[in-house]
């Protein structure tokens, strides 16, 4: 392992791998909600992994325009199996954060 | 009727602390309940979870959840999907069946003990959604096997294990009681969310649902993702407990916590997860190892959370931890093929040329470490030394982790020690460090050996040792292919 990639610490959300539309929509909305950020995606196929290096941000907005109907951010939790990173969740966004 | 946005009212609706004036604060929240550490009062006021969540809201995702789930579980109730499993598949779901969901109800017992005698009210908010949802998973994983029970009575298990005093049994039990039923509401917080739930259900429940799709498995699949989202809500509860600790001085307390907890739950998930990824999941259906599973799970994403909160790497981490990473579940693998009749599924032994060169490649040096172990049992099976393949004697057993005792080379004695008079075997340094840390919890609990040296176990020999277990003639576990993977080997070699 080189130093850029020692030093690249993976947060965000794990998808059930079973929700296809919502596993789309957040890679979607992630690209929308972290433009300066290259969002990695992990296929596990049980569970797909959709991070960024030390910070992924979600918006109800994005979320909502990726699915095309309304959707509140804590209707994410059916398909929510884990995260890596801290978690702050707030009503129109979650935010997942490593500082060290 | 103006409908309030969540945040205008969230904070009103869950924060219910107030100062005691009738009562003492030791009355309200008494130490062998909810170990204070000595932070007092309203220290604790502060407590507020990363992942929030109202009752409403929470009623609406369960109902949803529950609902997927059981529609999937009757769409395929008529179907062959269960028949056309591999054998090494089915006994993977069995170990899990046994394991776990009884567990789950522990589990809500320790969720319970928070929802009163957490000491914020947030805290006991989410732990009364915790409740709820360990209930949830005891009853799913309870009826999906039941369902299954017409095929196999081996199933038997999924309500019959928590029962009994098989010895896998008594293992589990033991952990779980330490962690989930005997435990203080601060402590649960910090040893059944934070290091069990943040850390090691993922590698049960996600990492076998990764394979169970791969299988073809869609029922075990989506229930045990289904349970993990729950998991992944109230698993939250760890981080907010531990903050209070670090903030209060208490960081060295907390980090004792979490590395008892973390090698206890380490020992255990070897043995089910291990075992279950390395060998019962057919190998063209394995998405990682059990060991790739652990770095990316527990070195990367569970460390990453823990050292940005400031915490250390656990003090056994590079001498002890990372080394068995290599080898531990493959030596209880090799125990639980050799002890099968002890146990209520049928161990696949998985070493067929093929499986072994996915071994070798994962793990460099298991050919020199334990291929050549498997060559004596596959030249027995051969010969037709069947007996030869089974054990006369029971194991040492360790009085920590309650699994036979195994090591890394042959022939390397256990730890044997004393504790007043009391003789204590134990299979590592970790694991006697976590039992003399706390000989008050430990030290009335009989392993199975110890047992059976007090004569509890009668007659005193397998037969006695199988009808104290529990284990009935049509449970007792056998090789999962009838030896067809030695006849493979046998007819590549020719």
């Amino acid at each position: 392992m080189n130093a850029t990639a020692a030093a690249i610490k993976l947060v965000g959300p794990v998808i059930r791998g079973v929700d296809e539309d919502i596993i789309e929509a957040v890679i979607t909305a992630g690209e929308t909600d972290n433009p300066d950020l290259e969002i990695v995606v992990e296929d596990r196929g049980g569970y797909v992994r959709v991070q960024a290096d030390k910070n992924f941000r979600l918006t109800q907005k994005s979320m909502q325009a990726a699915l095309g109907r309304p959707f509140r951010l804590a209707e994410i939790e059916p398909s929510l199996v884990s995260f890596a990173g801290r978690l702050h969740s707030m009503d129109d966004e979650w935010v997942w954060t490593i500082h060290s | 009727m103006p409908k309030l946005q969540r945040r205008d009212y969230y904070d009103t609706a869950r924060d219910m602390n107030w100062a005691f004036s009738y009562v003492n604060e030791d009355e309200v929240f008494p130490e062998e309940l909810s170990k204070s550490f000595g932070i007092k009062g309203d220290e604790w006021w502060g407590w507020d979870e990363p992942y929030k969540l109202t009752y409403r809201e929470y009623v609406h995702n369960q109902a949803g959840k529950d609902d997927g789930i059981y529609s999937i579980r009757s769409t395929i109730a008529r179907s062959n999907l269960y028949d056309n499993l591999d054998v090494g598949w089915k006994s993977a779901i069995k170990a899990h069946y046994g394991a776990i969901p009884v567990p789950e109800y522990f589990a809500s017992i320790g969720e319970a003990r928070m929802a009163r005698f957490g000491r914020a009210a947030a805290w006991r908010n989410m732990a009364t959604f915790g409740t709820l949802d360990e209930c949830r998973h005891g009853q799913a994983q309870i009826y999906f096997p039941y369902c299954l029970l017409g095929k196999d009575p081996q199933f038997d298990w999924a309500h019959k294990a928590m029962h009994t005093n098989e010895w896998g049994v008594i293992a589990a039990r033991s952990l779980f009681d330490d962690m989930f039923t005997a435990n203080d509401a601060v402590s649960t917080a910090i040893q059944l969310t934070f290091t069990f739930e943040t850390g090691f259900t993922n590698l049960q429940f996600l990492g076998m649902a990764s394979d169970a799709l791969h299988v073809g498995d869609i029922e075990f699949g989506a229930l045990i993702s289904s349970i993990q989202t729950d998991e992944a809500r109230h698993s939250q509860q760890g981080e907010p407990t531990l903050r209070i600790m670090i903030q209060n001085g208490k960081k060295a307390e907390a980090q004792k916590l979490v590395d008892q907890m973390f090698w206890r739950s380490w020992k255990l998930f070897a043995l089910l997860t291990g075992i279950s990824m390395d060998y019962y999941t057919p190998l063209e259906s394995r998405t990682m190892s059990f060991k790739e599973f652990m770095q990316d799970w527990i070195c990367r994403q569970f460390m990453d959370q823990f050292k940005d909160l400031g915490m250390d790497l656990p003090w056994y981490w590079e001498k002890h931890f990372l080394p068995e990473l290599d080898w531990v579940h493959h030596a209880y693998h090799l125990g639980v093929w050799f002890w099968r009749p002890t146990v209520w599924w049928n161990p696949d032994a998985g070493v067929s040329a093929a499986e072994r060169d996915w071994l070798e490649q994962k793990y460099p040096g298991w050919n020199a470490r334990f291929g050549k172990l498997w060559d004596v049992i596959a030249d027995n099976v051969r010969a037709g030394r069947i007996g030869k393949t089974y054990p006369a004697t029971l194991p040492i057993v360790c009085n920590c982790c309650h699994i036979p005792i195994c090591s890394p080379s042959v022939g390397q004695a256990p730890r044997i020690t004393s504790h007043n008079g009391r003789k204590l075997s134990f299979c590592c340094e970790v694991c006697e460090w976590v039992w003399k840390s706390q000989p008050e919890r430990y030290d009335t609990h009989l392993s199975v050996v110890d047992r059976f040296l007090a004569g509890q176990i009668q007659p005193p020999n397998l037969e006695g040792a199988l009808q104290y277990m529990g284990i009935t003639p049509e449970v007792a576990g056998n090789d999962a292919e009838g030896y067809a993977w030695n006849r493979m080997a046998s007819l590549a070699a020719e």
